[in-house]
């Protein structure tokens, strides 16, 4: 089992080849994942596919992802990546019965960067139904379960993927994060969360839910290990025209300029929705920056409190869309004859889940004649309130640091009666998504119950390397101070 | 939201819900839209949106026909069977 590209790196220096090292990823995978549940499917075949997918044909505009110098700079390294992006030969359900037995023709832009920079990818990974939720309990398949402790939930909606890193079967894996959907999962196994700004990488192939939120973003056990997964995934891509052009960072040499007297925001709203236990484990946190010579000031993001509402009322509008493609006529499940509308209903009523129903509906409500004005339209005035807000913060200072979650991973079963009471572990993980900012998600403490606490870093546009400079320093200091162990 | 309201959003959407799946419906989005209602309070910010890019429009190589039909639930020629659209049920 490689834990981590350094002990990939370790690996290939002893002369294993990248072959052997995935493969232990498969054998790990096999050994443990019966109790996790972290993957829908494992690349059975692994190791054909594996050995087919190791030598990619050459890739348009490689290029430019900063591979010119190294044409192999994710050799041996095993990744994991959430079934709602594309893999060509693997099955993409998105976690959901409507497209079970879809076999996509393609692969993702950022999935074969990565192959093409040597990456192997070795599963798709469980999920809530379509990305929409933060347990991971709303998969049609099956529940996953966190590694760290098997009777709570991994979050969500990324949470196979969270999993298979901190269980170690993994060293990588890729998610989507449209309101925390790789940060808050990565903060509750106790694992790195990063989520770059909106347009870094390409969406093409990650099948939408909220196309203005939307991002892929990376789970590794330290910062620095997303660095050159970043740099290969990252760029513009002609078939995303919303993604950017602008150059993409080196992230691993910039990685040496960290806290030291850089400015970090502490956002008074958030403190003020703390309990005692979270705002010990991030009081820390703080203390660790100070130490490591950042200043930290407070400021004000008023509408940090209602970003959970405009983002139910934004993802879900976007979301009761881009779900209108699922009818049962070119893929998935079909159900029902008769006519074609009578078809299109019965398909998407078997088909859907009870927490996408409950998602199209709300899109289609805060959409439709009547009340899109006082749904939808008030909560895009809102959305750029918001992102004026934390504009304005970032201008004073570095970057924004909050606890990731409110508080450590729950039970299963115990948020799945109250929807509100799910959607509000989002709380300061939504405000990037609404602004398209970058953030990470560090572990950072435990909790009393043992449970992993995280501290997030929530940056300027573009600003990924400070992210990663930063949070590896402080990752560096947790480990000098010596981990509460559970 | 009543019964009714949650009955015509689901037909714009698309969906047909039990009376189990409608009772909770009912419950779930008037607690959501409630909490939702903070957003009155919201200031006003103006949205100059700027357009997205599109990208030139230029003939290149497609997906295979085959591809596409190996994942489709009926296809005949080319083309994707569905049930009529005039004279089925309704």
């Amino acid at each position: 089992m490689t834990r981590s590209l350094a002990e990939v790196r370790e690996a290939l220096a002893k002369g294993e080849s990248p072959e052997a090292i995935v493969r232990r990823s498969v054998d790990a995978i096999r050994a443990k994942d019966h109790d996790i549940g972290a993957f829908l499917h494992v690349a059975d075949r692994a190791m054909d596919h594996g050995e087919r997918r190791m030598n990619p044909p050459p890739l348009a505009g490689v290029a430019d992802g900063g591979l010119r110098m190294n044409p192999q700079p994710l050799g041996g390294v095993a990744i994991a990546v959430k079934d709602n992006i594309v893999v060509a030969g693997l099955p993409a359900t998105c976690g959901s019965r409507i497209l079970d037995g879809y076999v996509p023709p393609d692969t993702a832009t950022a999935v074969a960067r990565l192959e093409a920079a040597g990456a192997t990818v070795v599963g798709k990974t469980n999920l809530d139904e379509f990305a929409m939720g933060s347990s991971t309990e709303h998969s049609a398949f099956h529940p996953t379960r966190n590694p760290l402790d098997l009777e709570r939930v991994p979050g969500g909606s990324s949470g196979g993927s969270a999993a298979a890193v901190a269980a170690g079967m993994v060293p990588i894996a890729l998610g989507s994060d449209t309101g925390g959907s790789v940060r808050q999962p990565a903060a509750y196994c106790g694992v790195v969360g990063l989520k770059p700004t909106w347009g870094r990488v390409s969406r093409r192939g990650l099948i939408a839910f909220a196309s203005s939120l939307d991002q892929i973003g990376i789970f590794a056990r330290s910062a620095i290990d997303c660095a050159p997964v970043l740099a290969a995934m990252a760029g513009r891509d002609p078939l995303d025209s919303t993604s950017s052009d602008r150059p993409v960072d080196d992230y691993a040499s910039l990685a040496g300029r960290g806290i030291d007297g850089r400015r970090f925001g502490v956002i008074a709203e958030a403190l003020a929705l703390l309990g005692s236990e979270e705002r010990r484990g991030f009081d820390e946190a703080l203390d660790a920056i100070r130490k490591k010579g950042g200043v930290v000031e407070t400021v004000t993001v008023p509408l940090l409190t209602q970003a959970v509402a405009i983002y139910s009322i934004v993802a879900n509008a976007e979301a009761s869309a881009n779900l209108a493609r699922f009818d049962g006529v070119r893929y998935g499940e079909r159900a029902g004859e008769g006519s074609l509308s009578s078809m299109y209903v019965t398909t998407r009523s078997r088909g859907f889940g009870a927490e996408v129903k409950r998602r199209i509906m709300l899109g289609t409500f805060a959409l439709s004649a009547g009340y899109y004005e006082a749904y939808y339209g008030r909560a895009q005035r809102a959305r750029r309130a918001l992102a004026a807000q934390l504009a304005k913060a970032l201008a004073s200072v570095d970057m924004l640091v909050t606890p990731t979650t409110p508080g450590p991973a729950f039970r299963l079963g115990e948020k799945l009666a109250d929807p509100l009471d799910m959607y509000l572990t989002d709380l300061f993980t939504v405000p990037a998504n609404l602004a398209g900012l970058p953030a990470i998600a560090i572990p950072f403490g435990h909790a009393e119950n043992g449970m992993p606490l995280s501290v997030q870093l929530m940056g300027r546009a573009w600003e990924e390397a400070s992210l990663i400079a930063c949070a590896e320093e402080i990752e560096t200091r947790q480990k000098a101070e010596g981990r509460r162990q559970k | 939201m009543n019964s009714d309201e949650v009955r015509r959003v689901a037909a714009l959407a698309r969906l047909e819900l039990s009376g189990s799946e409608l009772e909770a419906m009912v419950r779930d989005l008037s607690r959501i839209l409630e909490y939702v209602e903070q957003l009155s309070d919201a200031p006003d910010a103006t949205i100059d949106e700027p357009a997205l890019p599109l990208r030139e429009d230029l003939p290149a190589a497609s997906l295979a026909t085959e591809a596409i039909e190996r994942n489709a639930p009926s296809m005949f020629e080319g083309f994707f069977v569905v049930p009529p659209v005039l004279g089925g049920e309704e």
